[in-house]
């Protein structure tokens, strides 16, 4: 086992740069960069002159100060081309991850508050590895509401309503005679869009399409390419260019 | 039975409980309705003004607990601290998960700039949370929930006692 030493007790640079601001006395929302960069790595030249590690979030931290120091320095360059717009303050980010933790520290003391308080009354002392370990947490469908789970739930019972029971597909739709059918398409073509692949096919049919098509791919006989996100699909056969290069 | 024996009965159980017990499984016991129940636990703890006992509402139900002025003398008879105080690290950790539950590892490292994982296995080895789960995405990482026993730990009785998170404060 290690030794863990602590000498001011920071939790990491924004614990440190909280406190600096404090003692500085200043805006969070106008920080000085220039003055607590200095003093933020007088911290870590004392910890240096310690011969303590410093933990590499703090030296993430100094870069990121000095980044910002020299991009305040810097003239700043007039917007080209562009309408006018509001220039982003570079400290804006820094000030609201600073901002978010200073929130958490506060809830830290006073959850240190509370067991303090809370230490103060006794049970029977009856063996507490009984103790409830079921999680409180109450958001199972995140930011849901009911309303879009209705709106999901019917979606998925029109569907289910138009749709045969799925183990028909196999029965109907032998996934081999799917694969002839694609097979049979790419004869003498280049390539074949999926969308057309699958006109007029029945939901079952574009299942079976759909594993058909994957099944080729395995099998190293097509491949699939997309132009863009939503783009168009298409189905290329690898036998076809191998005849044409021939 | 009449609401004398009702208070009677919800004494003991409270008392024999090994965690605390809430109204709603009080009155399942008993067939009465929470409300009722929370009515007669208010007479008891009045009945108890000037006793060593009361009763605390913690981590969603009612808990008998000795009064917090007796804590000096139970102190010296030497039982071993039930729950040991945390480090700041882990209270922050649990402080992030509290409010942003369910949150993972690196979400939680964002928040605080540190590296976070000896304060989490900490907090798992005490049971004050617990995984709820797997986030969809890259390499589905393990999301964090805080559990009854946090509660207790804090002697909160529900997550709506934490202090309410202004926004940008």
């Amino acid at each position: 086992m290690g030794y863990v030493v602590k000498l001011e007790v920071y939790q990491g640079p924004f614990d440190l740069l909280l406190d600096l601001i404090a003692k500085n006395e200043v805006d969070i929302w106008d920080i000085p960069i220039a003055v607590i960069t200095e003093q933020y790595l007088e911290y870590l030249y004392s910890l240096q002159e310690k011969d303590l590690a410093i933990a590499g979030e703090f030296l993430v931290m100094a870069s990121t100060l000095i980044r910002l120091k020299s991009r305040l320095l810097l003239p700043q360059q007039p917007a080209q081309g562009e309408e006018e717009q509001e220039e982003e303050d570079p400290r804006r980010e820094l000030v609201e991850q600073l901002l978010r933790y200073k929130f958490f520290k506060e809830t830290a003391q006073f959850l240190e508050e509370c067991y303090r308080a809370a230490s103060r009354y006794y049970t029977k002392g009856q063996s507490l590895e009984v103790y409830n370990l079921k999680p409180i947490y109450a958001r199972p469908v995140g930011d849901l509401t009911l309303d879009d789970l209705r709106e999901v739930y019917g979606h998925l019972r029109a569907e289910q309503e138009k749709e045969a029971p799925v183990h028909e597909i196999f029965s109907r739709m032998p996934i081999q005679e799917r694969i002839a059918l694609v097979r049979l398409r790419l004869v003498g073509t280049p390539r074949l869009s999926f969308r057309a692949l699958l006109k007029d096919c029945t939901p079952s049919e574009i299942v079976g399409t759909f594993l058909a098509i994957l099944e080729l791919v395995r099998l190293g006989e097509i491949r699939v390419v997309q132009s863009g996100l939503f783009g168009e699909i298409s189905i290329q056969s690898y036998l076809w260019e191998v005849e044409v290069n021939s | 039975m009449t609401l004398a024996e009702a208070r009677v009965i919800i004494e003991g159980l409270i008392f024999a409980a090994e965690k605390p017990l809430s109204a709603k499984e009080i009155g399942e016991i008993m067939e009465l309705d929470p409300s009722t129940v929370d009515a007669l636990v208010e007479e008891i703890r009045k009945k108890h003004a000037d006793g060593a006992l009361t009763i605390r509402l913690v981590a969603g139900g009612y808990q008998m607990v000795t009064k917090p002025e007796l804590a000096p003398w139970i102190e010296q008879l030497g039982r071993p601290v039930v729950h040991a105080p945390l480090s700041t690290a882990a209270t922050e950790t649990l402080a992030i998960i509290a409010y942003e539950q369910p949150i993972t590892r690196a979400e939680i490292e964002q928040i605080r700039g540190v590296r976070s994982d000896s304060a989490l296995s900490n907090l798992l080895e005490r049971g004050l949370i617990c995984e709820v789960g797997r986030k969809e995405g890259p390499g589905r990482p393990i999301l964090y929930g805080v559990t009854e026993k946090f509660l207790e730990h804090f002697g909160l009785a529900g997550l709506d006692e934490l202090p309410l998170k202004s926004i940008g404060q």
